[in-house]
């Protein structure tokens, strides 16, 4: 295989299935593509021959003119949270360093009834938590189109792996844009669906209330293809909607017209780079010419969503990190002082500083005397953020942001800053308070080369609505086939 | 204690709460950093609640019961 071999999963797909290209061909050259990109730290694991058996099988489906469907003997990749049978999970954290997962997430359950390839694990910021993968305890991602900046966080490894060709596609989380911010700062496509679409069954917790398995990919298309196998109800998971999963395809060609997207006006209000103000804007004036209609908006607690998160996010954090205590899973330091102080040791060891800096928070704001003033205050502008947007949906079909402020920054530029960090999650915060879903498209590149996201955010399930808009503007301006030169 | 005054001694309560373990220089740094983030997140005493609902989840559901039938394997 070459450049110019299939690079969108829908390419791929054609190519196998017209046998022009074997899954054994197609995951060989996915090796060879993740030993060229070693330096960039995407993978924690790569299943080498786990991934070359799964290929083989895939063969043999096809031979037999038995192919399980568009994502049979596709290589795709997993964020290290996810876990897969027999393949380590150590969610970016010493804690799990040597933990191996004793059964596959629903979402992979999905993906191997799929027969796709599960090519290896993708790095992360330890168990989620950040903005620029460089809080995971396996070391940092390198951004393929400058390898001197962040690929954005948390799902920073698999943006980074589907940006360079080692996958087809992958699947992140998104807790407050972990799948949406990398996935612009790589100029890939991806989705946080509606909480509820995906199940979260397998999937390392969090944030209970805000965590959402999305599909990262290098075309609209693609992340449509991959969100009709991994969505749909799942008994294992209680948060998992009993709710029909449309056809994601069958729109997706539908255009935009006489569709009315809303412009926030409090997102342009604040600070935001000139160029991806530029692009932006460049954005709207293509969906106008599509025949969409804009509409100016307010949402108008944009301002409060962040301290909203971050209250939220780490009480529920706190709470969801209490079972790593060195009794049932990785680490154990025992000092031999007792029950409680092997508990602290082994945290105090096993979780790096974001982690530790967030479990303290999530502690003090559900603690005595301070839950109401905090806790119970960030629940109820919650419900505020939230009508902001039931508002704006009452007038528009979608609303459209810049994805982030600004693109990809230098490594180190905010790892001792955590609230500048913390700041970049502006933009996207705001559908995982409100249980909606929102995609990143590339929408072009700055002066520095950098890829731009633009972000299209829908009332709760209108998933399908959200795809056909995002390929509405990339059949006019196809950013996403541009490739880093790595 | 004031809202956006933390002290060492607040930072070991919590810690010891949430079964951390940190040395003094640690200790340190997180009194910074909760009083920063505390600061922060501060501005929500801004924002007008009255009446307002809290949200506890993204969702509505309420947990259902299956029926009471052995299954092997869970769909």
């Amino acid at each position: 295989m070459t450049e110019a071999s299939p690079w969108t999963l829908s390419e791929l797909n054609a190519a196998l299935a017209a046998r022009r290209l074997s899954s054994v061909e197609a995951t060989r050259w996915a090796l060879s593509r993740v030993d060229a990109t070693a330096m960039l730290g995407a993978y924690l694991h790569v299943d080498f021959d786990g991934a070359l058996a799964q290929a083989r099988a895939s063969d043999e489906r096809r031979a037999r003119n038995d192919a399980l469907g568009p994502l049979d003997g596709v290589p795709v990749g997993l964020k290290d949270n996810i876990l897969v049978e027999g393949l380590p999970a150590t969610c970016g954290s010493k804690m799990l360093q040597d933990y191996v997962a004793p059964y596959d997430a629903s979402v992979v359950r999905r993906l191997k009834g799929a027969g796709a390839v599960i090519l290896g694990k993708h790095n992360l910021d330890e168990f989620a938590m950040g903005s620029s993968n460089e809080h995971s305890a396996f070391g940092c991602v390198r951004n393929p189109w400058d390898t001197t900046r962040v690929p954005g966080g948390s799902s920073g490894g698999s943006a980074v792996a589907v940006a360079t060709g080692t996958v087809v596609g992958a699947l992140g989380t998104d807790t407050g844009g972990s799948v949406r911010q990398p996935a612009a700062f790589c100029g890939i496509v991806g989705l946080k669906p509606t909480y509820g679409r995906v199940s979260r069954h397998g999937v390392a917790a969090f944030a209970s209330s805000l965590d959402q398995v999305g599909p990262m990919g290098r075309s609209v298309r693609d992340v449509a293809t991959l969100l009709a196998i991994v969505a749909g109800h799942d008994a294992r998971d209680a948060t998992c909607a009993e709710r029909a999963v449309p056809d994601y395809h069958v729109d997706l060609e539908a255009g935009a017209k006489g569709l009315r997207l809303g412009v926030p006006r409090e997102y342009l209000a604040v600070e935001v780079a000139g160029d991806v103000r530029k692009a932006f804007e460049a954005t709207l004036a293509c969906y106008e010419r599509v025949g969409a209609t804009l509409v100016d908006i307010s949402l108008p607690h944009t301002s409060a969503v962040i301290a909203t998160y971050q209250v939220i996010a780490t009480a529920e954090a706190s709470s969801n990190l209490a079972r790593y205590d060195g009794v049932r899973y990785g680490l154990r330091r025992d000092p031999g002082a007792g029950l409680h102080e092997m508990y602290r040791a082994t945290r105090g060891e096993g979780f790096g500083r974001e982690v530790r800096r967030r479990i303290l928070l999530g502690t003090f704001v559900l603690s005595a005397g301070y839950h109401e003033a905090y806790y119970q205050r960030a629940q109820k502008v919650r419900s505020l953020v939230r009508r902001d947007f039931d508002e704006a949906f009452a007038q528009v079909d979608a609303v459209a942001t810049p994805t982030t402020p600004s693109t990809a920054f230098p490594l180190g530029a905010k790892v001792d800053d955590p609230m500048g960090m913390y700041l970049t999650d502006l933009f996207t915060v705001g559908a995982n308070l409100a249980g909606i879903p929102a995609l990143s498209v590339p929408c072009g590149f700055d002066r520095q080369g950098l890829p731009m996201g633009l972000q299209l955010v829908g009332p709760a399930w209108s998933e399908a609505r959200l795809l056909g808009l995002g390929r509405a503007y990339e059949r006019e301006h196809a950013w996403h086939a541009r490739r880093p030169s790595l | 204690m004031t809202r956006n005054r933390v002290t060492r001694q607040d930072t070991e309560r919590i810690a010891a709460l949430a079964q951390l373990r940190l040395n003094e220089v640690e200790i340190d740094e997180a009194t910074c950093e909760l009083a920063t983030m505390l600061e922060y997140v501060a501005q929500l005493e801004a924002v007008d609640v009255q009446g307002v609902a809290p949200t506890t989840h993204a969702t509505a559901l309420s947990s259902r019961l299956r029926a009471d039938v052995e299954q092997l394997e869970a769909s």
